[in-house]
């Protein structure tokens, strides 16, 4: 009787070894993971590299929320607010100021060794640090915007079909060849140059128009955020872009209902000549007009009076403050940046490969321009990219404010002097708060 | 005792009921309160201060808001062309479905796809329609020479409005046609047959018998359509995000961005609750008129 008690205890203890969870049982950390990875390879990719680093640390347990790219800040405030953080999360430039300006990233400085920090790019560097030397974040994946043009529209229009142009000047004096009727019915149904303008896109790449002119647009004086939008490379940057609309004709006031997608439809069916879109866009021209392989290129952005400026840089990987695992957290953070599935390259340089985007360190940077074909050669410029301004309401700016008043501007319905007035004082309204 | 039975006996009903009150009340009447109650302090998730009583500031905040009485004018009209399209639409065809003709049933399902069709995906396939390159709007309408070129329907200030509104009546009409039929098909036929008998036209008839009998539960239909029109996003959403520039920013699109974008929260709140007091006026006025 004791003998056969004594086997069903073990038989027992060995069913729930087998059955319950090993994290109940040993006290396994769980790393909440969020992120906004969906294309399918990157997403396979991740969920090796939490399966390999499981493996290798028994007792963590990486647990992945993923979410979508414009839910992403809501989700995550959600998620804070509720008392239910994840450990790490993945962060894009619309989510950076505004989480920063509220605290919510810890400050990781001494937890990243300096070879790192040193190795990362200088727009990289200031995408992740909030004070000189301050980290509170590691760049990952992000790419760069430059121009992609139609060599064989070029060449019909007696242009050089060798580059793009290079200044707001030669984009003037393009454009004028390149806008035209193509089949004699009164309307213009070809034009020089389109960008997306919908939505958030709208002051996403006004801020380029203003980089372009020389506008810091926002700075941090003593210890206040001041508006630049009343200055007058803020206004000759906006003036430009509203220009191309309404005084030089060369780009449709239609493109304030363009996304990047609407824009790259348009380039393929030889709406636009030239456009102004980001890498990823490479691919998606390759598959939407197959047909057209040979006949556009890409080249670098074009400059304004302050020099070659686009918008490009990294999204970030950050520990969030309120994480009780902050040094396991960096520990499977610097597990993507340390190790990979070959000696090439490391997790989050491959996330970048898979894609043709850039991971923001100068390894990488040597390992794409021999690697990455020709068409994304001139992504690979992060010397003219620009990140936006990471101040707390930046955000709240552009949404409530700027993307709706940009399109205005665009479509005519308001004029940009009295636009950018009404901005500078409503941008410095909300940073008073 | 014959008194603790009786209270007993009262309250059953109570305990019946008590489960699905608490559902509702947890659901919809606390977040509700909280909501109102947030609209008098200064919460913005961004600005991690304490939360503090603030009176009216938010109020006074929300009637010097250019963009609130941008969004209230645009909810207005949208609210009302669709109101009025959708109670005449409706009441058309279900007039038209109320008649004995062939297929009756079969157009009777018919009407109702737009309604089943998911919002989502019924704003996803207009944007399409309306697309400037190679949407189905502008090849019929080139072909028909109604036209002389391609238009960019949702990028034209003065087309954009009116354009989501066609789409929100497409999608609102079958519920408005449903139900006023159903009405129809409750008025007895012996009141028409009497009428006939005393020489009453189709017009006549639908004056003094139809309408008047039909007016109650068009009421009901008028007042549900303008509070969900009203409060209607996820259309808008899609199609433009309010855009271009301000000419279809609604209610509900500025409170999503005062929410969910900026995370302001108390200002959000203030929006929210006045809508929620214009719609209790307007059910108000409606339920007069039932009475």
């Amino acid at each position: 009787m004791k003998h056969r008690v004594k086997l069903l205890v073990v038989a027992l203890g060995l069913v729930v070894l087998l059955l319950v969870p090993q994290s109940l049982l040993f006290a396994a950390t769980t790393l909440k993971f969020f992120h906004t990875l969906w294309i399918p390879s990157m997403v396979e990719l991740m969920d090796e590299a939490a399966a390999r680093y499981e493996e290798e640390n028994p007792g963590i347990k990486i647990e992945q929320t993923r979410v979508s790219w414009t839910d992403a800040p809501s989700q995550l405030m959600t998620s804070i607010m509720g008392g239910e953080p994840p450990d790490i999360t993945m962060a894009g430039w619309s989510m950076v100021g505004q989480f920063r300006g509220m605290g919510a990233f810890a400050d990781i400085t001494d937890l990243i060794p300096e070879e790192m920090k040193k190795s990362f790019l200088p727009t990289a560097v200031e995408g992740v640090t909030y004070e000189e030397g301050r980290f509170d974040g590691v760049p990952q994946e992000g790419c760069i915007w430059a121009q992609f043009y139609r060599k064989d529209l070029f060449a019909e229009a007696g242009l050089d079909p060798s580059g793009a142009p290079d200044t707001w000047e030669e984009l003037v004096e393009y454009g004028e060849a390149l806008t035209k009727d193509t089949d004699g019915d009164g309307n213009i149904d070809q034009w020089a140059f389109g960008w997306p303008v919908q939505a958030e896109n709208a002051g996403q790449f006004w801020l380029t128009f203003l980089h372009q002119a020389g506008s810091q647009v926002i700075v941090l004086e003593d210890g206040k955020w001041k508006s630049l939008l009343d200055q007058k490379e803020a206004l000759e940057g906006t003036q430009f872009m509203v220009d191309l609309v309404q005084r030089y004709k060369v780009s449709p006031a239609s493109i304030v209902d363009m996304n990047w997608e609407d824009v790259t439809n348009g380039f393929a069916a030889g709406k636009f000549a030239i456009m102004h879109n980001g890498a990823w866009v490479v691919g998606s021209v390759k598959q939407k007009a197959p047909d057209l392989e040979g006949k556009w290129s890409t080249d670098i952005i074009f400059g304004g009076p302050g020099g070659r400026v686009t918008q490009g840089g990294p999204n970030n990987f950050h520990v969030l403050r309120a994480s009780k695992n902050i040094e396991q957290a960096w520990d499977f953070l610097e597990f993507l940046y340390e190790e990979g599935r070959t000696a090439d390259l490391t997790y989050v340089e491959e996330l970048a490969n898979l894609v043709g985007s850039i991971q923001w360190n100068y390894d990488y940077m040597d390992f794409v321009r021999s690697t990455y074909e020709p068409l994304l050669q001139p992504f690979l410029e992060h010397k003219y990219a620009k990140l936006p301004p990471f101040t707390p309401h930046w955000q709240t700016f552009v949404s409530l404010f700027g993307d709706a008043a940009v399109q205005d501007m665009i479509m005519g319905k308001r004029t940009v002097k009295a636009t950018l007035e009404d901005l500078h004082a409503k941008l410095n309204q909300l940073h008073s708060q | 005792m014959k008194v603790t039975h009786r209270i007993k006996k009262l309250s059953i009903p109570y305990f019946f009921i008590a489960p699905c009150a608490l559902l509702i009340g947890s659901i919809l009447l606390y977040p509700l309160a909280r909501g109102i109650v947030s609209s008098f302090y200064n919460v913005n998730l961004l600005i991690p201060v304490p939360p503090k009583f603030v009176g009216l500031e938010n109020f006074i905040r929300l009637f010097r808001d250019s963009s609130f009485w941008t969004a209230l004018t645009n909810s207005i009209i949208w609210t009302v062309v669709i109101l009025i399209v959708q109670m005449a639409g409706g009441l058309g065809v279900a007039l038209l479905l109320n008649q004995k003709i062939k297929g009756r049933r079969f157009f009777r399902s018919l009407i109702l796809i737009p309604w089943v069709i998911p919002a989502a995906i019924g704003a996803i396939t207009w944007r399409w329609i309306y697309a400037e390159q190679y949407g189905l709007l502008n090849f019929i309408l080139y072909r028909l020479h109604i036209i002389d070129h391609y238009k960019a329907w949702l990028a034209e200030p003065s087309f954009v409005l009116p354009a989501v509104i066609v789409v929100a009546i497409w999608k609102g009409i079958p519920f408005v046609t449903i139900v006023l039929l159903a009405g129809l098909q409750s008025i007895p036929q012996t009141l028409y047959e009497a009428a006939r008998i005393d020489g009453a036209g189709a017009f006549q008839m639908l004056l003094r018998i139809t309408l008047p009998l039909v007016r109650n539960i068009a009421l009901i239909v008028a007042l549900l359509t303008s509070i969900w029109t009203f409060n209607h996003f996820e259309t808008v959403q899609i199609m433009t995000r309010g855009g271009p520039g301000t000419a279809t920013l609604l209610m509900p699109i500025y409170a999503y961005k005062l929410f969910l974008e900026s995370f302001q929260i108390s200002y959000a709140s203030t929006l929210a609750t006045a809508m929620l007091g214009l719609m209790m006026v307007l059910a108000y006025f409606y339920v007069r008129r039932l009475m």
